[in-house]
C-alpha cells in the first residue's frame, strides 16, 4: 500500500521539480548549431624527426537550426605554438627553452574525410575535406584559421529551393603531423592547443 | 504453490521498484540529468539565434537593414551542453575569409573593424549545467557608415582544455549581416595573376578584393589563349560560387593540368561578380604570357644526339683499326707470299763443288 503512494509521489516530483531550462528558451525546438572534438594525446615525441599521423579524434559538427533559409556553416581549425609540457629540473633547471616551442608551421593538419551521422530532410550538403595543409605563422595567439569542412548550403541561395538543407550531424577523423627536425627539441612533452570555429 | 507477490504482478521486483522509484525522484530534483535538451551529446555549448524557431528570419540567422546612426537589439541562446557549469567568452567579431573559402571570425581580443566593433554584448556567460542562457546583444551603425553590406558575428569561446597533449577550444559563431541603405557600389579587384610550374602542371594564383560596397557572390576563372585569340583553355578558380564581403580579399587559384610542351599562350583571370540585386559585372586582371618549351626533352635529345655521335666516332675508330688490322695482316701474307716465291722459283746462284 505504501508502495503504490510512492509511485504517484515519484511521478509527481518529475512533473514539479523539472529542472529549470531543460526546454529550448523561446519554448520550441530550436535546434543548435555546434561543434566538438574528442580529446586527445601526443603521445611520446622523437625529437629530431617527423611525428606523422598522430590521430586526433573525431570532430562532430551539429546544425539543427531551424533557419528558413539556410546558413551555410564552416568549421575552421587553428592551432598555437606547441610548448613543452614541463619545466627542466634537476641539471637542466637552467636550461632556457623558450627556443624549444614548436611553431605552428610545424604542425600539418589532416582533415581526413567527412562523413554524415544524421541529416534531416534532402541533403543538398557535401561536406568536403580539405587537402593536408601546414598552419600558417602565429599571428598573435593562434595561427591564421583554414577551412576543414563546409556546409555548402548558403543563404544567398533562395529559400523557394523548398529541399535546401545543411542541417545535420556531420564527423570528421583528422589527424596531425609534428615536424621536430628544424626544432631544437628536447625528450620532454608537448602541449598545443588546436582551436576549433564553427562559423553558421 | 506460493502465491506471488504483489509487486511481482509486473514482473518487478521489490528491489527494482524502489530503485525505480528512487531514480524517478532524483530525476525530479535533477540530480541526475538525462542530457541536454538539444540531444546533442559530447559538445561543449552550442548557440542558436534568440528568436530562432518562433519567428521567421529571412536571410540566415541576423539579417538586418539598418541607417547608419540607428541601434537593434537582439539576443542568441547559449546552452550548456555538459553536466558541469561552463564559463564562456562572448563576443562580437569580423568575419574574416579563410584559405580555402567560406568565414571564420577574428580572434577575442583582436581589434575589430567592421561590425565586430558595432556589437555590445556582455563578455561573460556562466551557465549552470545543461542550462540555456538567453544573453542579449545590441548592434549599433555608426553614423558616418556608408551604404552597403556588412557582416559579423556574435561568438561564445570556452577555455583550452587542460588535456596534457592536445588541448581543445571550441568557438561557435552566428553570423550577422547588415545592410545599411544608400548609394552602393559594386567593384572588386582581381590579380595579380601569378603563373608557377609545379608537378601536377601549372599552378595559377590571384587574389580577389572586394572594392566595393556590396557584397557578391563570385565565380572566378583564368582565360587561356593562343594568338591572343583562339581560346585553348577556360580554368575554374578555387574557391568559387561563394561570399564576398566589402573590403575582404581572397586568394584564388587553379590548376592547369595538361600545359603543352610548345608554344605560348596569355592567360588572364576574371572574376564574375554577382550582387544579390542588380546586373553582375564582370572582372578582369592584366594579359600574362607563358611560353613553354621542352627543356627537359631538348636537353634529353641533345644528350641523345651527343651519345650516338661519340658511338658513331667509336665505331668509326674501331672500325679503322680493324681495317688497318687487315691492311697489315694483307701486307703480311703478302711478303710471306713473296718470301716463298723467292725460295721455289730461283734456286741459290752458287754452282756444283769443283
Amino acid at each position: 500500500m505504501a508502495m503504490r503512494a510512492l509511485i504517484p509521489l515519484g511521478l509527481m516530483s518529475v512533473l514539479v521539480l523539472a529542472p529549470l531550462g531543460a526546454g529550448p528558451a523561446s519554448g520550441l525546438s530550436a535546434g543548435v548549431l555546434t561543434i566538438t572534438t574528442s580529446p586527445a594525446g601526443l603521445g611520446a615525441l622523437t625529437p629530431g624527426s617527423d611525428n606523422t599521423s598522430l590521430a586526433l579524434g573525431a570532430i562532430t559538427i551539429t546544425d539543427t537550426l531551424a533557419d528558413p533559409t539556410p546558413t551555410a556553416w564552416v568549421a575552421s581549425v587553428a592551432a598555437s605554438a606547441c610548448a613543452p609540457a614541463v619545466s627542466p629540473s634537476g641539471q637542466w633547471a637552467n636550461l632556457n627553452l623558450s627556443n624549444a616551442s614548436v611553431p605552428p608551421t610545424a604542425l600539418t593538419f589532416h582533415p581526413g574525410p567527412i562523413t554524415t551521422l544524421t541529416a534531416s530532410g534532402t541533403q543538398e550538403v557535401a561536406p568536403v575535406a580539405s587537402a593536408s595543409f601546414s598552419f600558417g605563422a602565429l599571428a598573435g595567439t593562434y595561427s591564421p584559421p583554414a577551412v576543414i569542412a563546409t556546409g555548402p548550403a548558403s543563404s544567398a541561395q533562395p529559400p523557394s529551393a523548398g529541399t535546401l538543407d545543411n542541417n545535420g550531424v556531420f564527423s570528421q577523423t583528422a589527424a596531425l603531423d609534428i615536424d621536430l627536425t628544424a626544432t631544437p627539441t628536447l625528450g620532454v612533452t608537448y602541449d598545443c592547443t588546436l582551436q576549433y570555429t564553427l562559423t553558421g | 504453490m506460493s502465491p506471488v507477490p504483489p509487486s511481482r504482478r509486473f514482473g518487478l521486483t521489490r528491489r527494482a521498484t524502489v530503485g525505480l522509484l528512487v531514480l524517478l525522484v532524483l530525476l525530479g530534483l535533477g540530480l541526475v540529468r538525462v542530457g541536454p535538451a538539444s540531444g546533442v551529446s559530447g559538445a561543449p555549448f552550442g548557440l542558436r539565434p534568440g528568436e530562432s524557431g518562433s519567428v521567421p528570419l529571412p536571410g540566415g540567422h541576423f539579417h538586418y537593414a539598418l541607417p547608419a546612426g540607428s541601434t537593434v537589439s537582439d539576443s542568441i541562446v547559449i546552452e550548456n551542453l555538459t553536466s558541469s557549469p561552463e564559463t564562456l567568452q562572448v563576443f562580437g567579431a569580423d568575419l574574416i575569409p579563410l584559405r580555402g573559402g567560406g568565414f571564420g571570425v577574428a580572434q577575442l581580443g583582436q581589434k575589430m573593424l567592421g561590425v565586430g566593433a558595432w556589437l555590445s554584448v556582455q563578455p561573460t556567460a556562466r551557465l549552470s549545467a545543461f542550462q540555456q542562457l538567453s544573453v542579449p546583444f545590441t548592434l549599433s551603425v555608426p553614423p558616418d557608415t556608408p551604404g552597403g553590406d556588412y557582416a559579423g558575428a556574435i561568438v561564445a569561446q570556452n577555455q583550452p582544455g587542460t588535456t596534457p597533449g592536445v588541448a581543445i577550444q571550441t568557438r561557435v559563431a552566428l553570423q550577422i549581416q547588415v545592410q545599411v541603405p544608400g548609394t552602393t557600389v559594386l567593384a572588386a579587384r582581381v590579380g595579380v595573376l601569378q603563373a608557377k610550374s609545379v608537378t601536377s602542371g601549372i599552378r595559377f594564383d590571384a587574389v580577389l578584393t572586394n572594392t566595393g560596397t556590396e557584397t557578391f557572390r563570385f565565380t572566378g576563372y583564368v582565360d587561356l589563349r593562343r594568338g591572343g585569340s583562339a581560346l585553348v583553355v577556360k580554368l575554374a578558380l578555387r574557391p568559387g560560387d561563394d561570399l564576398l564581403l566589402p573590403g575582404q580579399h581572397l586568394d584564388l587559384s587553379g590548376m592547369w593540368k595538361n600545359p603543352p610542351r610548345w608554344g605560348s599562350v596569355t592567360a588572364s583571370a576574371h572574376v564574375v561578380a554577382n550582387p544579390s540585386q542588380g546586373a553582375a559585372r564582370t572582372f578582369r586582371d592584366g594579359v600574362l604570357s607563358l611560353s613553354f618549351f621542352p627543356w627537359f626533352l631538348v636537353l634529353l635529345a641533345i644528350l641523345a644526339l651527343l651519345l650516338l655521335l661519340l658511338v658513331l666516332r667509336e665505331a668509326w675508330r674501331r672500325r679503322e683499326q680493324w681495317a688497318e688490322r687487315i691492311r697489315a695482316e694483307r701486307s703480311r701474307r703478302r711478303a710471306i707470299r713473296q718470301f716463298k716465291a723467292g725460295l721455289g722459283g730461283a734456286p741459290p746462284a752458287s754452282g756444283p763443288p769443283a
